[in-house]
């Protein structure tokens, strides 16, 4: 009995330890993070190639599914929808599905399986073949320099591309208007326009953001958490997935939640 | 003894307690005729003079997933000397280095780097104080996502923003043909061999000009021909009075450039004490560390300590 | 190395600014769309009750929507407050004398109408009360007349609405008792089976139907013209009153006089401060109002007799088909009734056996 509680009793400190450490690390991107936009001494190469890799080779992944997902909801819709007469529903559902739900969701989702991973797997081997003690060791700040540029690459290349989530889910469903029902290009606009609010971009924007900022310090933290072996880096790369899809799902409702009330 | 009164000790502060006076380490010159007289009373008396430690360790332990890698390690590394860590495999040499460089964080006691604690200083005086600083990692630890040449700027341009670019090229085109390293530099660490990767991470840590150069196993998957050039720049850096601290099983490293040798045992210090005190011992143990690293790598068949005992060591010059 | 890595800073910039820009230009259509940078001007109404009411429910004007509700609340005195605005561009629109009212049609889905005060004045401030259609005050604005009331759908609208789905009706009729004719000829004749007596029934239905329908279209004609005969009792109103004004106008001693001055005194007219002259201006932008509002009611009664001369014909056609029918139907019943075969009912008709054989069978 005395044992369990024990157990118990140093699980939790580890955990409350280790979720301070965690914080701890949060703390210090952000502080390095505004360092970084304010001084240019670090070169915004890191930064331009991670966009690259996160952002732009991402984008046809992100224009496939996203295509796709406004054809299927117009699809769906159509079929139903003027069933009750309520065919200027579509354009809520789309925008609550793509802008406000999905768009942000499933681009991180797509962004933390390519790049979580990815930096995830990068980090670890860093620390394995010393380079990043090589940095430290060099004076260079291992979290400004390596983490920092990976930090805001991923969150930006997170948002644009829920904004590229959000154009060509919207224009998916025009074009499988076209097929459906085919009305002009104007008065499918308007209709979206009048359905679309300044809370749903901004939500939409928000979302990405928090979601971006999360996947990178999870990949950035796992990565840096191995410590000597090359067997703990595809653990690492695993957990800043799974860990990654849980947090953002989580902020995803706390977020949503957030602006019903 | 506070960590904290230590820290905020300016850096140029005089410590009595400075010095293994008792020892009497302060002979630092290489020349053998020296080595009699160094050990005389005279040289406790030129240690008693002598700056403050580069580098001080104070009752350092330090334990990894359970196991106690350095248990009560004192030290205090001479500044513009050559100390030369020694111990069989296992016995915490790397991790006693990177400790003292500030790497690695000891669960109790503390560093002192130049005056500075570096968990106690400021980012800016971290900063500061690991440009005055150089390390060669046992493997090369080169950035593999930059080229060789942004390997050997980047350390330059992030610390000395005086420096104009052309002069940052023509100091590493310097380094790198004195040293023989590979004139491509526009290619990634990948694509050279791990003898030429070696020599560019030699190069990128005195790039900087540091004061204080640490080295793991510095030689290690470099042939001979470039191992003597590397072994001739340290020579030279050492007379330009760098503090030099190196992790060694080179019997060449450890009889041409140390002044002091450590000798490490199971996380403990078995010994401190100048070449010619620790060549000259008749310590058994000592003797048989000794003798059991350097043979990992000398082919001489002679008494091994003799290897390092410039006076006998007629192989090396 | 790839194309991609070489121009990674083009690539990316590109990559940024495109998705800015699409940004950008999205919330700025979503501002144009969305009136975000037009002024909103909000009044209040009080309503009895709140149902059928409901925030972001249009306020329309002659068809348009020039605002909406944005609040119902009720008040501590019972009475629902509506707050609702009227958009910056439509805001001239509103004046003093305005009306607005509830307007509910059976499928759900209520709308509030907008009525414009007939003098043209100032919008009234923000935040005041405007009154409702049913209310004591809207009542008063009404019967002195000084709110134009366009009703949401007017009698006309009404009447030709009315006449569609009888004119149907009456289609669907004939086309039925002519089915069913052709059916009794048909089983007169003794080449279709089932009992004529359940069609005979059919056809009295339908002819019942029928008599029904036309009944109902003479009174839909009664009522549309008992309503154009209100019209032109309006145009004649109108036509009157102005005869009446113009007449006051002639006269020097009449209406003229008395306006320029109640009391006699001359004095007065020679220091008037342009009393006068306003005076005449109201009175001639009252006149003028009279005669739109006369050439709107002829212009109506037009368009009513228009429909139903172009209808006139179609409509009698399909009467006089109908009877023509009606009175086909009543010779079959007749002849039928006559029939003494048939009386007392038909018996089911023998089952004839099939005289058609398959070759086959021929053959073997």
């Amino acid at each position: 009995m005395r044992g369990a509680i024990e157990q118990i009793g140093s699980a939790t400190i580890v955990r409350v330890r280790k979720l301070l450490y965690a914080l701890g690390f949060m703390v210090d991107v952000f502080k390095q993070t505004f360092r970084f936009t304010t001084s240019r001494r670090v070169g915004t190469h890191v930064l331009t190639m991670q966009i690259l890799f996160t952002g732009v080779e991402a984008l046809s992944v992100v224009a496939t599914i996203s295509l796709s997902l406004g054809a299927v909801i117009v699809i769906q819709g159509l079929s139903l929808l003027p069933q009750f007469g309520q065919g200027q529903l579509i354009f809520d559902i789309l925008i609550i599905v793509i802008t406000r739900e999905l768009g942000p969701l499933l681009t991180a989702v797509i962004v933390t399986a390519r790049s979580g991973t990815a930096i995830s797997t990068e980090l670890g081997n860093m620390v394995i073949s010393h380079e990043i003690e090589a940095y430290t060791v060099t004076g260079i700040n291992p979290i400004r320099h390596i983490v920092v540029p990976r930090f805001i690459g991923v969150t930006l290349s997170t948002l644009l591309l829920n904004l590229y989530f959000n154009l060509f889910g919207l224009l998916g469903s025009f074009v499988v208007t076209q097929f459906v029902n085919p009305i002009p290009l104007r008065e499918y606009l308007s209709g979206l326009l009048a359905s679309l609010s300044l809370t749903d971009v901004v939500s939409s924007v928000v979302k990405s953001i928090v979601f971006g900022a999360i996947i990178a310090l999870v990949a950035t933290f796992h990565g840096l958490q191995v410590e000597r072996a090359t067997t703990e880096i595809p653990v690492a790369a695993i957990r800043s997935v799974s860990h990654g899809i849980i947090l953002l799902i989580i902020a995803n409702a706390i977020i949503t939640l957030i602006y019903y009330i | 003894m506070e960590p904290d009164d230590r820290s905020d000790e300016p850096e140029n502060t005089t410590d009595p307690h400075r010095g293994y006076g008792d020892r009497g380490y302060g002979d630092r010159g290489y020349d053998a005729e020296d080595l009699l007289a160094a050990l005389g009373d005279a040289a406790e008396d030129r240690a008693g003079e002598t700056e403050p430690p580069a580098c001080r360790l104070v009752e350092i332990s330090l334990t990894v997933n359970g196991d106690e890698i350095l248990q009560d390690v004192k030290l205090d590394i001479p500044a513009h000397a050559c100390t030369v860590i020694m111990g069989p495999s296992g016995s915490g040499k790397s991790t006693l280095l990177k400790t003292a460089a500030g790497l690695l964080v000891p669960d109790t006691g503390y560093v002192e780097i130049l005056g500075t604690n570096p968990n106690h200083a400021t980012d800016r005086e971290l900063e500061r104080l690991r440009a005055r600083n150089g390390f060669v990692f046992q493997d090369d630890a080169l950035w593999q996502n930059l080229s060789l040449l942004q390997n050997l700027t980047l350390p330059v341009r992030y610390h000395r923003h005086d420096l104009a670019s052309d002069s940052v090229t023509e100091r590493i085109n310097g380094l790198v043909g004195e040293l023989g390293a590979p004139r491509r530099l526009e290619l990634r660490p990948a694509n050279v061999s791990a003898g030429e990767r070696k020599i560019i991470s030699f190069v990128r840590a005195i790039v900087g000009d540091p004061e204080l150069l640490f080295l793991d196993e510095p030689t290690t998957s470099v042939d001979g021909e470039h191992a003597d050039l590397m072994i001739r720049k340290l020579r030279e850096l050492k007379e330009r009075n760098v503090t030099l601290v190196a992790v060694t099983h080179n019997a060449r490293i450890a009889s041409q450039l140390a002044d002091y040798v450590v000798v490490l045992k199971a996380g403990r210090i078995l010994r401190f004490g100048s070449l010619h005190e620790i060549s000259r011992s008749n310590e058994p143990e000592v003797g048989r560390i000794l003798t059991d690293v350097l043979s990992e790598t000398a082919t001489y068949d002679g008494d091994i300590l003799e290897l390092l005992d410039p006076e006998t060591n007629t192989y090396l010059t | 190395m790839k194309l991609r890595y070489r121009f990674a800073n083009q690539v990316v910039g590109v990559f940024v600014i495109l998705a800015v820009a699409l940004t950008v230009a999205l919330i700025v259509l979503m501002g144009a769309n969305q009136r975000w940078f037009k002024k909103n001007y909000y009044y209040h109404s009080h309503f009895t009750t709140a149902s059928d009411l409901s925030a972001g429910m249009p306020i329309t004007f002659r068809g348009f929507t020039i605002g909406k509700v944005t609040a119902v609340t009720l008040q501590e005195d019972n009475n629902v407050d509506v707050e609702f605005y009227i958009q910056e561009e439509f805001i001239d629109k509103a004046n003093e004398d305005s009306l607005i009212q509830l307007v509910t049609n059976p499928l759900g889905g209520g709308q509030i109408i907008f009525h414009q005060g007939r003098m043209p004045t100032d919008p009234p401030p923000e935040g005041t009360v405007i009154p409702t259609y049913d209310s004591k005050q809207g009542l008063r604005l009404r019967e002195e007349n000084r709110t134009i009331v366009l009703r949401s759908s007017d009698p006309i609208a009404q009447a030709l609405g009315q006449i569609d789905p009888i004119l149907q009706n009456v289609d669907r009729v004939l086309v039925n008792l002519a089915v069913l004719t052709e059916d009794l000829n048909a089983a007169l004749r003794g080449e279709a089976s089932g009992p004529v007596a359940g069609m005979l029934s059919g056809a009295e239905g339908a002819v019942a139907e029928l008599e029904q329908t036309v009944v109902r279209v003479n009174q839909v004609i009664d009522d549309t013209t008992a309503q154009i005969n209100s019209l032109l009792g309006e145009v004649t109103e109108i036509t009157s009153n102005i005869e009446e004004t113009t007449a006051a106008l002639r006269d020097p001693t009449g209406l003229v006089t008395m306006l320029l001055d109640p009391k006699g005194s001359f004095a007065t007219l020679l220091d008037d401060d342009n009393v006068l002259f306003d005076q005449i201006v109201g009175i001639i932008a009252d006149l003028e109002l009279s005669i739109q509002s006369l050439q709107e009611s002829i212009a109506d009664v037009e368009k009513f007799t228009e429909y139903l001369n172009t209808t006139q014909p179609q409509l009698t056609g399909i009467l006089e088909e109908g009877r023509q029918t009606l009175d086909a139907s009543q010779d079959v019943i007749e002849s039928l009734r006559n029939n003494p075969l048939l009386r007392g009912g038909i018996p089911e008709a023998q089952e004839q056996p099939s005289t058609f054989e398959s070759i086959r069978d021929e053959e073997f």
